[in-house]
């Protein structure tokens, strides 16, 4: 048993916390793990064991009447005792008898058992999954229950940008969920080949190298293993876990636009990354009613969102039953209401019973202008609502345009397709950095929308989805309503049941739409704002741990989840998948690479 | 010409409480003294040594506490603790807090020792008051606990001369051993009645901080303990409105020291022990007091124990 201390006789012992006296030798810091055992009155022989982790620590002299009289003690023209104090918050009770310790009862540190019952390990069985390292080099884990919908769901991540690792942890969490194994070998993740992840990749191209290795991981988790003094060369062997990419990915990117003829799909792929550019059809558009997420994000007045409906459902009349990737269109139910030889200028793709053939997103758009502003669609609203209509309908289509796409042909249009619940590949890193916040909203609400609903139509599917989603504040604002916020929403409130589990990020959760925030059973805070880690959104964080937030450094996040009562710092390990080209490890063939480090299933 | 007012540096409680007890022996009778010891009678004059010794310096203090006071039959008696103690200092280096000692604590009856009184035990804290008898007749039981309390400190101060004959060891009041060993200086933070000839008050007056009295010679009275060399000094330089006679101390040595010996030792505790004196926000008895012994004295009363609670331990025991 290795003691570190006594428990100090200072009037502040109490069943939830604790000050020890610490000796100064023993390798204790803050975030430790320690345990106490206490008499159990209710069974005196088996004592009561208190767990409980280090939040603060004191240095102090006793008998120094003034601080300013260091320098004295320093010249030896004065002297006092030197104590070291530690405060314990306690975790757990073994008996549930609360107790406070005894003054003078020897603290020892939480080593194995002791351990795994201060973390509640003992009580996750087989779904204790791998979140990180504690400060003591031990391993420290999530409750599996709680993350894939089970018990609980949902992930928040808060954190200043640059700084606070969101989308790195968010990654690596992941990463957690597909490789961990249990003691007898099977995966924590139950139905672990059917799980789904759906990536937004929304800043730089970091997530488009996630299935290449990486480099120079081996050698920057060495050093931090050396630095940390942890007994390990990398923190995945600490935790079980092997090193390498992610397998099973498709890296999807937006064409790019205004690119016609045989290059008319082509994506911005990064160096070293390999990915396959991702559309819609024009058919799709208008069969799925995608129109809404053009204003995704600002949907205009109600009336606005009057005739936004109206036209979405014509849409889908029109278009049901049809075979895209084009689509056909009825000329106008009264005269002058769509004259397509005007609008064409040809005869060419106009059929036998007059409809016409819309290619593009542009002819689409002015189909629709001209219906509204003709009698027949535009008799039910007023003339400035529908122009303001208009205004929006052509502000948004220059930022979307080349994603909605009626001229490709039926080859290429399946490779662009984007089905992440029908395809084969596992982890789907969807690349939006570079497109307009127009376009990316419009991206991002299709995509969840099409999720959910496939999974809200289908039976109970096997396998979970994970969908990995910063700038949530961008996305389900406190404020406004948006349909985007409202499938977010539908996420956070009905996802856990349909396997749908969101894995959010921002930089504030107070500017989040709180069900959204407190739908999440999991709550992670990296480097925080001090005035931001003050808000209530905080209130799960010790007052020791809101200051530590604002100090934190990259790699670093505090952990909450609803079996442990105290939330754990915790270390993640450097990505094993390549975040940048020059990262990507390549001797001969990425892929043979690729083969060594990952294990066959 | 109309006197000033002046102040003394110390709190007025402090003062009239604490030195009560200060006595030196021979207090009272006519000072005899060499005054041409270290330098010629009418060469006197404020010394500043130059560059002296670091030494390593022993300081030796006692502080006691009254526990309970109360009779035996028709003799009035008082429960006492008290604790004794030194701590080590080399100037420039942190100071190691000494070892904690258990502290005394005895039950002083007045009269003399009939064989009939027993020792008080509180086994409860494993406690045992161990009687003492004072059959003085003008001592009261404060003042023979507080005799106690000086004879151990005298005994502790020569044991560590003795055990450490490079260090110094200085004793927080006047030397009560005559034949007290070399290295032992007396600290003596009072001067009720100055017996320095008026011819050389000057001299005490215009005294700085670093800089002593030329060292003389106390001759023993009929009542004094024997002979011992003195010297002033000034721990600080006097606060304002105080009275600059009453912020200095005199250090005491063995009287066997030649003139020499002497003014090494002077040297160095006029160079040495201000940076020891409290300041005035320190201490009621600053700048008298040195700062490592009132540290050493609260050091020693963490010992004592909780007051009231013995106060109620000693009620029960004595009820039975």
């Amino acid at each position: 048993m290795s003691v570190v201390g006594i428990v100090l006789a200072n009037d502040r012992s109490r069943p939830l916390e604790f000050w020890f006296k610490l000796d100064e030798l023993s390798r204790v810091q803050l975030d430790e793990l320690v345990a106490v055992d206490v008499f159990n009155p209710f069974n005196p022989d088996r004592p009561v064991t208190v767990y409980a982790v280090v939040d603060d620590l004191i240095d102090s002299v006793e008998g120094l009447a003034f601080p300013g009289d260091t320098e004295l003690l320093e010249q030896g023209a004065s002297y006092g005792r030197r104590i070291l104090m530690a405060h314990a918050r306690v975790l757990r009770f073994v008996p549930d008898v609360l107790r406070p310790p005894r003054p003078g009862a020897p603290v020892r540190l939480a080593l194995g058992d002791d351990l795994a019952k201060a973390l509640y390990v003992d009580r996750m069985r087989d779904s204790a999954l791998p979140v990180g390292v504690l400060r003591n080099g031990q391993p420290a884990y999530l409750n599996y229950d709680f993350l894939c919908g089970v018990a609980g769901g949902h992930v928040n991540i808060s954190g200043v940008s640059g700084v606070a690792t969101k989308t790195s942890f968010a990654t690596w969490l992941l990463y957690s969920v597909l490789n961990a194994r249990r003691s007898d070998g099977q995966y924590v993740a139950r139905n672990r080949q059917d799980v789904k992840a759906v990536v937004f990749n929304v800043k730089g191209t970091d997530l488009l190298f996630l299935d290449k290795p990486n480099a120079r991981f081996a050698e920057d988790e060495r050093a931090f293993c050396r630095e940390a003094g942890l007994e390990a060369s990398s923190r995945y062997e600490l935790l079980g876990l092997p090193a390498g990419p992610f397998e099973r990915v498709a890296c999807r990117v937006p064409p790019r636009p205004g690119l016609a003829g045989a290059e008319r799909l082509a994506g911005e792929v990064p160096a070293g990354a390999t990915a396959t550019p991702y559309a819609w059809s024009l058919l799709e558009f208008c069969q799925k009613g995608m129109l809404p997420y053009l204003f995704a994000l600002d949907p205009g007045s109600q009336m606005i969102q009057f005739v936004t409906e109206d036209v979405t459902e014509r849409l889908k009349r029109y278009a049901a039953g049809q075979e895209g990737p084009h689509v056909y269109l009825p000329p106008g139910e009264a005269a002058g209401d769509w004259d397509p030889l005007a609008a064409r200028g040809t005869v060419e793709g106009l059929e036998a019973d007059g409809r016409v053939r819309v290619e593009t997103l542009d002819e689409l758009a002015q189909y629709v202008s001209d219906m509204l502003l003709g009698e027949h669609w535009g008799r039910h609203h007023a003339q400035g609502t529908v122009q303001a209509f208009i205004r929006r309908l052509r502000g948004a289509l220059r930022h979307v345009r080349h994603l909605v796409r009626g001229d490709l042909p039926p080859r290429e249009l399946e490779r662009a397709r984007l089905d992440p619940l029908a395809s084969s590949d596992m982890v789907h890193v969807i690349d939006i950095h570079d497109l307009h916040s127009v376009a990316q909203a419009f991206v991002v609400g299709v995509v969840l929308r099409d999720v959910f609903d496939q999974r809200e139509a289908a039976a109970r599917s096997p396998g979970t989805v994970y969908v990995v989603l910063d700038e949530l504040n961008k996305y389900a604002p406190a404020q406004e309503e948006s349909p985007i916020k409202e499938t977010l929403l539908d996420i956070a409130e009905r996802g856990r049941s349909l396997g749908v589990i969101l894995i959010g990020a921002q930089q504030t959760a107070s500017e989040v739409e709180r069900r959204v925030v407190s739908n999440a059973a999991i709550r992670v805070v990296g480097r925080l704002d001090m005035a931001e880690a003050a808000r209530p959104e905080y209130r799960f964080l010790p007052s020791t741990l809101q200051e530590r937030a604002g100090i934190l450094s990259p790699g670093s996040m505090i952990v909450h989840q609803p079996d442990l009562p105290v939330p754990l710092l915790v270390t993640f390990p450097f990505p094993a998948w390549a975040t940048r080209g020059s990262e990507v490890a390549r001797p001969g063939s990425a892929d043979s690479e690729f083969d060594d480090l990952i294990p066959l299933e | 010409m109309t006197l000033r007012f002046r102040l003394h540096p110390w709190d007025p409680d402090t003062l009239y409480t604490v030195t009560e007890f200060d006595r030196e022996a021979g207090e009272g009778e006519d000072p005899h003294l060499d005054l041409s010891f270290e330098v010629p009678e009418d060469g006197w004059r404020p010394l500043a040594p130059g560059g002296t010794v670091r030494r390593t310096v022993r300081f030796v203090d006692g502080a006691r506490r009254h526990d309970a006071a109360g009779t035996i039959g028709d003799r009035p008696c008082l429960f006492v603790v008290m604790g004794v103690g030194s701590v080590a200092s080399r100037l420039g280096e942190r100071v190691e807090p000494p070892t904690p000692q258990p502290a005394q604590r005895f039950v002083i009856v007045a009269g003399r020792d009939g064989g009939d009184v027993a020792p008080v035990t509180l086994p409860q804290y494993g406690v045992t008051y161990v009687p003492r008898f004072t059959d003085a007749a003008d001592a009261s039981l404060s003042a023979y606990a507080q005799t106690l309390m000086l004879e151990r400190e005298a005994d502790l101060a020569e044991e560590l001369a003795r055990a450490y004959p490079d260090d110094l060891v200085v004793v927080d009041g006047p030397l009560r051993r005559s034949g007290s060993h070399q290295n032992v200086l007396g600290y003596v933070k009072t001067t009720r009645r100055e017996r320095l000839p008026a011819s050389h008050h000057w001299v005490l007056d215009a005294l700085q901080p670093g800089q002593r009295t030329p060292v003389y010679l106390v001759r023993a009275g009929d009542r004094s303990l024997g002979d011992r060399l003195e010297w002033v000094i000034r721990p600080r330089p006097p606060a304002r409105g105080v009275d600059p006679r009453q912020g200095l101390v005199r250090v005491q040595a063995n009287s066997a020291l030649t003139p020499d010996e002497a003014r090494a030792l002077a040297d160095w505790s006029a160079a040495t022990l201000p940076a020891y004196s409290a300041d005035y926000h320190h201490d009621a008895r600053a700048p008298q007091q040195l700062l490592i012994v009132k540290d050493l004295e609260s050091d020693l009363r963490r010992t004592f124990g909780d007051r009231e609670l013995l106060l109620g331990a000693l009620r029960g025991a004595l009820a039975a």
